[in-house]
């Protein structure tokens, strides 16, 4: 067994390790596995957002832009400080409420701001929908990695498989303690690696950063700005702009908001938070050290760049090390995503929909949703190919329409009506799933458009009809409601 | 008295609506291309401009805390007063 190996192995043991003991002295009610019972402090909120910066998609997708497309790539850095903006102001006001209403998912929110099961109903199966094809990506991430690094011992199915029976093993045991617990072992880790090989690569290859995208610059002019047309500023801007609304709509992030003891707790966070993920600059950085070191990956085989140019300038150790990291960066975001999930499915479908069920019941069969749910996501990551890239992409762009009913729901009366959030929430997606579908871009739809518009990321599209659909329904039903007060008789008002 | 919150805005303004002037490869600043600079540059302002609207945040709220102290002693001084006089002579 190579070195190599044994590192992977030795973390996943200390990972599963970590994650089982997490449960230690609690009883896990619902509110304790998927919320923590809302007690954790700062940092390990922390370190459950931070888990969303550094996924597998992050981890590979970063390096892979970087290496393959150069300047669009650092969306990724810009979207996230934005993100950190809105949640200082976003969060408290969401925790605040949901601990109230003793709130455990992201759609008992919409179920108790619009006093609408069906709403709650409709947005479970959409972040169900966006989570699954997330979960499946972590999965096929963590094959990728476990195959590379383990230089070929271990089958990238192999690695899915066990990795999952480790996953599903600690998420039902400790619900989002394990999570906590992993995410803890995985910054430390990824940390240490990230830093390493985006300081350690450009030094050793080129002198010096400048260096490198000097040499970058002369063998692909123009590589390191954003081109006039396509992914251009106009792309740029749209798209942080957009994935930032996107960003806390996720249900588990949304979720591991409601882990907090306090609500300065998002605030501070605000503060810290967007230095920490400055750490994603290295990631660029070993993206970018790749792409003269080990030229000619194309396409998807960008995704490997780090991996790459990891085995071919380290010492197996190492490369186990980083393995190990990026095995991590899965298991992290997959744990919460599974408890999220679980918990959607059982406490705002099955119990909504069999409302004799117990306290009791729903509980068990959150849990016992999570080795159904894995196994279905070990599948669509064996078997699944090109789709999944288009099932992400829909994802986080439905996941994204959730916003305006959201926000308008904040004030203490909601803006929107139940039918408006409902209709403009059906409408966003509906948009989405067409625009996906038929891979329009807005260049497809306004061709004779300027380049300016040519190049919005086309999930405007579907933000402006979800906005126009809710407002027309929230006036439309507003003016039956008073309409029918009206026609009732005074003396019987 | 919330004002400052607005402070907020200024690294998504100077972030994405200077882009299209910072679209560039030089200068290299701390050895970095100018785009990727000045995104790093604005990531760092996010978090200072976040850390002092919190610690405005937290002012307002104790010179809010402590007025509403002030008024509360005030009641209590006025009632003892009141309580005072009212009191039967003897």
């Amino acid at each position: 067994m190579s070195s190599a190996l044994v590192i992977i192995i030795a973390t996943l043991a200390i990972a599963l390790f970590l994650g089982v003991r997490a449960r230690r002295g609690r009883t896990m009610s619902l509110e304790q596995w998927s919320v923590g019972g809302r007690g954790f402090g700062t940092i390990f909120v922390f370190l459950l957002m931070a888990g969303e910066i550094y996924t597998t998609f992050t981890f590979l997708g970063g390096s892979g832009w970087a290496y393959g497309k150069g300047a669009p790539a650092f969306y990724i850095l810009s979207y996230g400080a934005i993100a950190y903006i809105i949640s200082y102001f976003l969060l408290p006001v969401v925790w605040r409420y949901a601990k109230e209403h003793r709130l455990v998912s992201q759609a008992d929110f919409f179920v108790s701001k619009y006093e609408s099961e069906s709403l709650g109903i409709l947005v479970s199966l959409v972040s169900v929908v966006a989570m699954i094809p997330y979960l499946v990506l972590q999965l096929k991430g963590l094959g990728i990695i476990v195959s590379e690094t383990s230089y070929g011992t271990v089958s990238a199915s192999a690695a899915i498989w066990i990795s999952s029976v480790a996953l599903v093993v600690y998420v039902v045991i400790s619900g989002v303690h394990g999570s906590a617990w992993t995410a803890v072992l995985k910054d430390v880790m990824i940390l240490a690696v990230a830093i390493a090989l985006g300081v350690y690569l450009p030094i050793h290859h080129y002198g010096s950063f400048q260096g490198m995208f000097e040499a970058i610059e002369r063998a692909r002019p123009g590589f390191l700005t954003l081109p006039a047309t396509g992914m251009s500023t106009t792309w740029f801007i749209s798209t942080v702009a957009l994935t930032a609304l996107g960003f806390y709509m996720w249900p588990h992030t949304f979720g591991s908001a409601y882990t907090a003891r306090n609500e300065n707790v998002f605030r501070k966070n605000a503060v810290v938070m967007p230095l920490y993920q400055l750490v994603l600059l290295f990631v660029f950085f070993t993206g970018f050290a790749a792409i003269l070191t080990v030229p000619g990956l194309e396409g998807s085989q960008a995704d490997l760049a780090l991996l790459k140019v990891s085995k071919q300038s380290f010492a197996p150790w190492i490369v186990g090390t980083v393995g190990a990291a990026g095995v991590l960066t899965a298991l992290v975001p997959g744990s919460m995503l599974l408890v999220s999930a679980c918990t959607i499915l059982s406490k705002n479908v099955y119990a909504k929909l069999s409302p004799s069920a117990s306290d009791h019941t729903v509980e068990r069969l959150a849990k016992g949703l999570v080795p159904v749910v894995a196994i279905l996501s070990v599948f669509f990551a064996l078997r699944g190919g090109e789709t999944l890239v288009m099932l992400l992409l829909m994802g986080y762009n439905f996941v994204t329409q959730l916003f305006p009913a959201l926000v308008l729901s904040l004030g203490r009366t909601p803006f929107a009506t139940r039918q408006g959030a409902f209709a403009g929430i059906l409408a966003g997606e509906a948009t989405v799933a067409w625009l996906t579908i038929t891979g329009a871009t807005m260049a497809t739809l306004f061709p004779q458009w300027p380049e300016i518009v040519r190049d919005l990321n086309v999930g405007i599209v579907a933000m402006v009809v979800n906005v126009v659909v809710l407002t027309l329904v929230t006036l439309a039903t507003r003016a039956r409601a008073r309409s029918a007060i009206e026609a009732v008789p005074a003396a019987e008002r | 008295m919330r004002a400052h919150r607005w402070l907020a805005l200024l690294p998504v303004i100077g972030m994405l609506g200077g882009v299209p002037f910072a679209n560039r490869v030089e200068p290299y600043v701390l050895g970095l291309p100018f785009l990727l600079f000045w995104i790093v540059l604005w990531v760092v302002i996010t978090s200072v401009v976040m850390g002092v609207v919190y610690a405005l945040d937290r002012a307002t709220l104790r010179a809010l805390e402590d007025e509403v102290a002030t008024v509360h002693s005030r009641i209590d001084s006025a009632r003892a007063a009141d309580r005072a006089t009212r009191e039967p002579r003897v």
